[in-house]
């Protein structure tokens, strides 16, 4: 009787592995390349890369922004490049785990990964972490800007940044904020406005962006710093009022809104989502990517997937995405200052 | 008000073989990835997010959705045959399954499983279609507060369910807070607990805590035994499908849990563990013959089942009229809307091309076929009770190993699912309850951020603030009841020992 | 009783460590740690008393602790030894060895129960999921 049921228990098995190597062998092959443009084909005849699917470190949960972005890449590059991206979540510790990984991986060009800025640079000023900006990474491309905004309750009394400084200034202490996770983004961020402006807000801290907009949305607090894409859908919606920017210029997604600068407020909030590699991987091979990137970031059909799940899709080169890293570590140094002391 | 004719074009769309094929293979995938242990439905939904991209938006969402739904349902295989929750959402369902598999009553279970999870999933979709604006209005109102109460509704569930000691029961909870607590401070951010380790800084990642502290603990536990099977009885019932009459008994049971899944499903940020346990609480209390829960009986199965299942709509109200998240599958869900272009809001519904209808007629579907690929299948996992327990104890020790690792892609998590193994297999032997733990180290931080953050927001006139929203007050009065509710039994019972005793 | 008094060692233990966190902040911990200590000590002032009530009862000889143990060092030895073996090696090598080690002496259900299990893990996860399996230094 046991002898029975157990062989067909095997038998079921085996049937199963069979079909299932049979679609995985199937699948398991690089695709070969059909679409690649002739001057990348040049190039990976003289480079020989890549020849091996390619792992790409994700330091955030799956279904998250960076890795709804990094799923798009993944998609369009794929055809560029002819091997397979594999996307590995690595979350933690706000994204150090993942940074960490992409800092001790093997340089030999099969493992990429995201550096998310302020994230990384705030990790790094807030406490012991394995890597730095010198000596860990070589510098591919960025592929997306993520800047700040900050938004009121959608009947608020508020309907210019001006207003609503001056009410905080007459009232200090009164208006609650939503932030999100110390020495995070959205903290940051209230930190710079509160002492560029000289305003008191009372802080209520909430586990992440959503958190942040569902409170606002449902009135539990005054004001809340958002991402772009956070803030998009509810904004069109008309759940939220959009305040202002911190951006550099005034932005075609939220239009009509005042940006900080303009309201001689001197904020700027961006954070990028750059690509890295580890140290000592291939200078070849870190244009090569940069450069097939650019072309994967041009292609309209991958614009507009970004654009759709509220991200502002850019490219910044190797060079002028180290430079923008370390001049946000300089931006963000004196704001984490007043972190440290808070935590302490 | 609902487009009728946009919903009857979207029943017909789906009738459409490629959307069929997606419903199809969205539930049988969602099944299978909630009966391992350790990999839940986000996962199942991230994966086949990428999937998605090259489908039409409808397709795609048919896709995800009931792959939701069927990962729901999933969760109940494992938790009844093998004490092991396949998905968080169903660790209550284990307190009545399993129970009922060691009796060989297995089949039964699975089938009224398979039919509240149907029940409860209907309702809920009903409710999306019908009645998805006012319920996410309602779901905004909850403020931090009515989430510390909610929280602590279901904490007071512990005290029900420790029917052999309320001390060690209250242990289990305060151990299940203090696991809660590892990993940063909510308000000011300073580490609690984590000795300096990266990987705890976020707070002890859930599932292979969960995994380990339920399922490897309960492979130790047949470990033990030179007995060779799961089933402790000779015969196996044959019986699957629950009878009419069943059906008919627990039709209160059935309609209050869904109610409630639905609602709390609409909550962002809570879940299934607090609709579940509710839910089961609830029937519990309604019921002719509570004590004869947690010895195996279908209504605590009704019960869980219908619940879980239920968030589903819920979660999904919430998501597309607002755009907010009820629930982490249902974040990985909303990407996947904005990717095809879909916008979540009011627009939704009137959007034109139908896809919301197709979506949402496509998820009433996959919940019949659920129910069939359910039924039918039970027929062949009932006999997973007779697998001698050495090979059981090896393969599902395998399952647990991988599911942990695959979310995280960590090692760390898989050595962290051994020592919660080991740690519950201790605390179990000791006479405490793993269940408590599983509720405070869920609910804990939702109760504690929901009352910190209620005090910031009070800013000192905490009382007035309790008393200016009308929602708290009501939940604080459930909370009471349902704490004193049991506690006043308790007591009368001791009372009529005593005077018995005397007599 | 052996319970209630490291639980309560435990809980002085977590109170203790949180005089080094700031001030303040950490009224919950030393809530949920004290009350921790409390019941514990509860806890085995009831087994006490149970025990004074009823004499104590040798547990039946069918607990066997020995598997138990046994089952803990192999899980141990199997996440030890997956960076090096690979999923695939040490799948195979956990499942093998750990039901023959368990009573299950029947060699061809053993080979073709291991050999299944680990394809059928490693299909479903590597290729169909993507997920990436520690590959170990053989490979």
């Amino acid at each position: 009787m046991k002898n029975h049921m157990l062989c067909k228990y095997i038998g079921l098995i085996l049937t199963v592995v069979l079909v299932l190597s049979a679609c995985g062998t199937a699948s398991s092959q690089p695709s070969s390349v059909s679409s690649a443009e002739g001057s990348s084909q040049e190039a990976e005849a003289s480079l020989d890369y890549p020849k091996q699917n390619i792992t790409f470190i994700v330091p955030y949960a799956a279904g998250g922004g960076t890795d709804i972005s990094a799923r798009i890449l993944q998609t369009y590059a794929e055809q560029e490049l002819g091997v397979k991206l594999t996307i590995v979540n690595k979350p933690g510790g706000g994204g150090e785990l993942g940074f960490t990984e992409i800092a001790k991986a093997n340089p030999d060009g099969y493992t990429i990964g995201y550096l998310n800025t302020p994230s990384a640079v705030t990790a790094y000023l807030d406490r012991d972490v394995q890597y730095d900006f010198d000596n860990s990474f070589e510098y591919i491309c960025t592929q997306t800007l993520t800047p700040r905004l900050i938004a009121v309750q959608k009947d608020s009394q508020f309907d210019t940044i001006e207003s609503f400084i001056e009410y905080a200034k007459a009232h200090p202490g009164e208006l609650t904020v939503a932030n999100t996770g110390i020495g995070g983004f959205a903290h940051v961020t209230t930190l710079a406005l509160e002492q560029t402006a000289g305003i008191t807000l009372t802080s209520v801290p909430f586990d992440g962006g959503s958190e942040a907009l569902t409170a606002l949305m449902g009135k539990q607090v005054d004001v809340a710093p958002l991402s772009f894409g956070e803030a998009k859908s509810a904004a069109e919606n008309g759940e939220i009022k959009v305040l202002g920017l911190y951006t550099e210029e005034p932005s075609d997604t939220f239009p009509g809104v005042q940006t900080f600068r303009e309201a001689g407020y001197d904020i700027v909030m961006v954070g990028i989502q750059p690509i890295v590699a580890p140290k000592g991987t291939p200078k070849e091979i870190v244009d090569f990517l940069s450069q097939t990137f650019e072309k994967v970031f041009a292609n309209e059909e991958y614009i507009a997937k970004m654009d759709e799940a509220g991200n502002i899709p850019t490219y910044m080169n190797g060079a002028d995405t180290e430079a923008f890293i370390k001049d946000s570590l300089e931006q963000f140094r004196p704001l984490m200052e007043i972190v440290k002391e808070m935590q302490s | 008000m609902v487009n009728f004719s946009l919903l009857l074009e979207g029943f017909l769309a789906c009738l459409l073989p490629v959307n069929l094929f997606a419903l199809f293979v969205g539930t049988a995938f969602g099944i299978v990835i909630g009966a391992l242990p350790g990999l839940t439905s986000t996962v199942a939904v991230a994966v086949l997010l990428p999937v998605t991209f090259s489908m039409d938006p409808g397709t795609g969402l048919i896709l995800l959705g009931s792959t939701y739904g069927g990962a729901m349902y999933g969760g109940s295989i494992s938790a009844i045959l093998l004490n092991t929750p396949g998905t968080p959402a169903a660790a209550a369902t284990c307190i009545e399954g399993y129970p009922m598999a060691k009796k060989g009553r297995a089949g039964e279970a699975l089938g009224m499983a398979a039919v509240a999870s149907f029940i409860g999933g209907t309702l809920s979709i009903i409710a999306l279609i019908f009645v998805a604006p006012p319920l996410a209005k309602v779901a905004l109102t909850f403020g931090p507060l009515e989430y510390f109460f909610l929280a602590l509704c279901g904490m007071s569930i512990v005290i029900s369910i420790s029917t052999n000691s309320l001390t060690k029961g209250f242990i289990s909870a305060i151990i299940g807070l203090l696991l809660g607590t590892v990993g940063m401070d909510p308000i000011v951010g300073f580490e609690r607990y984590t000795f300096d380790s990266i990987n705890l800084m976020m707070g002890l990642p859930l599932v292979p805590t969960l995994v380990g502290m339920l399922s490897t603990s309960q492979l130790l536990l047949l470990a033990e035994e030179k007995s060779q099977t799961i089933l402790k009885v000779n015969t196996v019932s044959g019986k699957i499908c629950p009878s009419w009459a069943d059906l008919k008994r627990l039709k209160a049971v059935l309609i209050r849990s869904s109610l409630i899944g639905i609602v709390v499903g609409a909550l962002p940020g809570a879940g299934a563990n607090i609709s579940t346990f509710l839910a089961y609480d609830d029937a519990k209390r309604i019921s002719k013959h509570p004590e004869q829960f947690g010895t195996g009986i279908v209504d605590g199965i009704a019960a869980t089942e219908s619940s879980n299942n239920a968030i589903t709509g819920g979660a999904m109200a919430t998501m597309l009229t607002l755009g907010i998240p009820g629930s982490n599958t249902t974040a990985i869900m909303l990407g996947g809307l904005m990717i095809h272009g879909l916008q979540p809001g009011p627009g939704f519904f009137t959007d034109a091309s139908g896809s919301a209808y197709t979506f949402m007629a496509g998820l009433l579907i996959a919940n019949f076929i659920m129910l069939a690929i359910g039924l039918l299948a039970v027929r062949a996992f009932m006999h997973v009770v007779k697998i001698p327990n050495n090979v059981l104890i090896a393969v599902v020790m395998v399952m647990s190993v991988v599911g942990s690792y695959a979310i995280n892609n960590s090692m760390f998590d898989v050595g962290l699912m051994l020592v919660f193994g080991v740690i519950g297999y201790l605390l179990r032997k000791g006479g405490f309850n793993v269940v408590p733990i599983v509720l405070g180290l869920v609910l804990g931080p939702i109760a504690e951020k929901g009352f910190r953050r209620a005090i910031v927001l009070s800013k000192g006139n905490f009382f007035g603030f309790f008393m200016s929203r009308p929602i708290s007050v009501v939940l604080a009065i459930v909370t009471l009841i349902f704490i004193g509710w049991p506690i006043y039994k308790w007591i009368k019972s001791q009372k009529n020992r005593s005077t018995a005793q005397a007599q | 009783m052996l319970w209630g008094g490291t639980l309560f060692i435990i809980g002085g233990i977590l109170y203790a460590i949180t005089f080094s966190y700031p001030d303040g902040q950490v009224l919950y911990l030393q809530g949920l740690t004290i009350g921790l200590m409390a019941l514990s000590l509860l806890s085995c002032y009831q087994a006490w008393k149970l025990k004074q009530k009823t004499t104590p009862k040798k547990a039946a000889g069918e607990i066997s602790y020995r598997r138990v143990l046994l089952v803990i060092l192999m899980g141990v030895l199997y996440v030890l030894l997956m960076p090096y073996l690979g999923f695939i090696g040490a799948t195979l090598a956990f499942l093998i060895f750990c039901m023959w080690i368990l009573g299950f002496h029947r060699i061809v259900p053993i080979i073709s129960i291991s050999i299944g299990c680990t394809a059928v893990l490693y299909v479903g996860f590597q290729i169909g999921l993507g997920v990436p399996l520690p590959t170990g230094l053989l490979a």
